[in-house]
């Protein structure tokens, strides 16, 4: 008896002196556990997406998103059987959002890169897209060589590719950021900026829409797998999202809702070296 | 979880003193500016003239009621829409001063219509011109009143320039969020500038009160010198 109630002493001494810490061996199992088990207990699956870039996920007049990204988010949440709750965040916050847990997966024309996979991680991609400079059809510029003088300014949205691409290829011009690609494309209409520097296949959307109005400064500038963005070292999570993603391409379900929205043929998902 | 790790951004310090000098350059201007901007509108809102009174009301009601953001996205985007291209810095100055103007016009009028008018009839029967009324007998009066609104005022301009991010200048709030981009530290980077506009929001109001002592010492009320 007196043993016993030393050691629900010591217990209770032991819980006390953890949770003043902050460290309980709960709490350790706790962080361990996959989003996989948390999503599935919660029966909602939370989507971090940006707004302003369409066709991939902009937001409609009554503030739900839509797009390319959100008709596969959706998809995935159907085929969990889980409820989608899209969360709408800028191009940074696609990282922040992951890192601090407030979202399951980014489904937000999000590319893979080794410097992001550092602190988050990504499946296989659905889709593959590069980086063209775009300029005003009566704008003087030709080349990205011309465009590289400090006298020009080229917009973009702030944290994502265009970042690097721009300093790799057009290091002596003025870069502008802004907060979505809307923005930006905004600014190179009203002549604020003198090129904007966007996706390909956006840009391809832009130019069906807008064609007569702008033009392409030759050259594709970069390579980049657009995939599904997770918390770092959760291997099961990955590993669901991964399936759906070769299934997702594999089926045609891919091609289906990419032609939907950007009004074309998918083109294919290789790498071309 | 989360690891904090402040020193994660200790290499993108570089343009960190770029940044700020910006914010406050862009800050002191937008207070200079909307002081003058200010004065003239009180002058407007408590003048005899109808059309004068109802011309400072209008700007006063409708720029005070439209937020921040929108003006500057209004005289980014709208202005260079019609042809007249005003750069990112120069947007968010003009914006922060139509702004804050509309609010210095309120506290220069309150502290104006706080004058009594017998106070106007006793100077004019002295003789005095109007400039010299309003030099020797109504602002310095005004000053003291208008003094301690005008420090929450300036501290709202120099937190409003943050938004002058939205179109690209490159001051702390942008710097904040390339940090953030590049080195993936982005609770660091809130918190970091976080402390660093409360710094120089206390740096503008320390200077407010530098001021204030200097005129207040140098233009005592009437002729007690």
């Amino acid at each position: 008896m007196k043993t016993m109630r030393r050691s629900v002493l010591g217990a209770l001494a032991f819980g006390v002196l953890s949770a003043s810490l902050g460290w309980s061996p709960a709490a350790e199992a706790q962080q361990q556990q996959s989003v996989l088990s948390d999503v599935l207990k919660r029966g909602v699956l939370r989507i971090a997406t940006i707004g302003g870039n369409p066709p991939y996920s902009s937001l409609d007049p009554s503030g739900k998103p839509v797009g390319y990204d959100i008709d596969i988010a959706n998809l995935l949440a159907e085929q969990l059987k889980l409820k989608p709750e899209f969360i709408v965040v800028d191009v940074p916050g696609r990282i922040t959002a992951l890192q601090t847990r407030r979202a399951d997966v980014t489904f937000a024309n999000f590319t893979a890169n080794v410097e992001r996979s550092k602190v988050i991680a990504f499946t296989d991609p659905y889709v593959v897209v590069g980086s063209i400079y775009m300029v005003k059809k009566d704008s003087p510029i030709q080349t990205v060589e011309q465009l590289n003088d400090p006298k020009y300014k080229i917009g973009f949205a702030r944290g994502g590719t265009a970042e690097g691409i721009s300093a790799l290829t057009a290091p002596k011009a003025q870069k502008v950021r802004f907060d979505t690609v809307g923005d930006a494309y905004l600014a190179m209409q009203s002549g604020q900026v003198d090129s904007h520097l966007q996706d390909s296949l956006q840009n391809a959307s832009y130019m069906a829409k807008d064609g007569d109005k702008y033009r392409n400064l030759p050259g594709n500038w970069s390579y980049e797998e657009i995939s599904i963005g997770l918390p770092a070292g959760d291997f099961d999570w990955w590993r669901v999202l991964n399936i759906f993603v070769k299934n997702l391409n594999g089926s045609g379900e891919n091609a289906r809702i990419f032609k939907k929205w950007f009004g074309y043929d998918m083109p294919p998902i290789q790498q071309k070296f | 979880m989360y690891e904090f790790n402040l020193a994660g951004l200790l290499p993108y310090t570089g343009p960190l003193p770029r940044a700020i000098v910006l914010t406050l350059w862009l800050s002191t201007l937008s207070i200079l500016l909307s002081v003058a901007v200010g004065v003239l509108g009180a002058l407007c809102r408590t003048s005899t003239s109808l059309i004068l009174r109802w011309i400072g009301g209008a700007y006063v009601e409708v720029l005070r009621n439209i937020p921040l953001l929108v003006v500057i996205y209004l005289i980014f985007f709208g202005l260079a829409q019609v042809g007249l291209r005003v750069d990112g810095f120069n947007s968010a100055l003009i914006a922060l001063t139509l702004n804050a103007g509309a609010y210095m016009t309120e506290i220069f009028r309150g502290g104006l219509t706080a004058i009594p008018r017998g106070q106007y009839e006793a100077a004019r029967s002295q003789g005095m011109t109007g400039y010299q009324l309003y030099r020797y007998v109504v602002f310095p009066q005004v000053f003291r009143i208008i003094y301690a609104p005008l420090g929450n005022l300036m501290i709202g301009i120099v937190i409003g320039s943050s938004l002058a991010s939205v179109i690209g200048v490159e001051e702390v709030t942008t710097w904040m969020r390339r940090a953030g981009d590049e080195t993936f530290r982005y609770m660091e980077s809130f918190l970091a500038v976080g402390v660093i506009y409360v710094v120089l929001a206390q740096t503008i109001n320390i200077g407010r009160i530098v001021t204030g002592r200097w005129l207040l010492s140098r233009a005592p009320i009437g002729h007690r010198r």
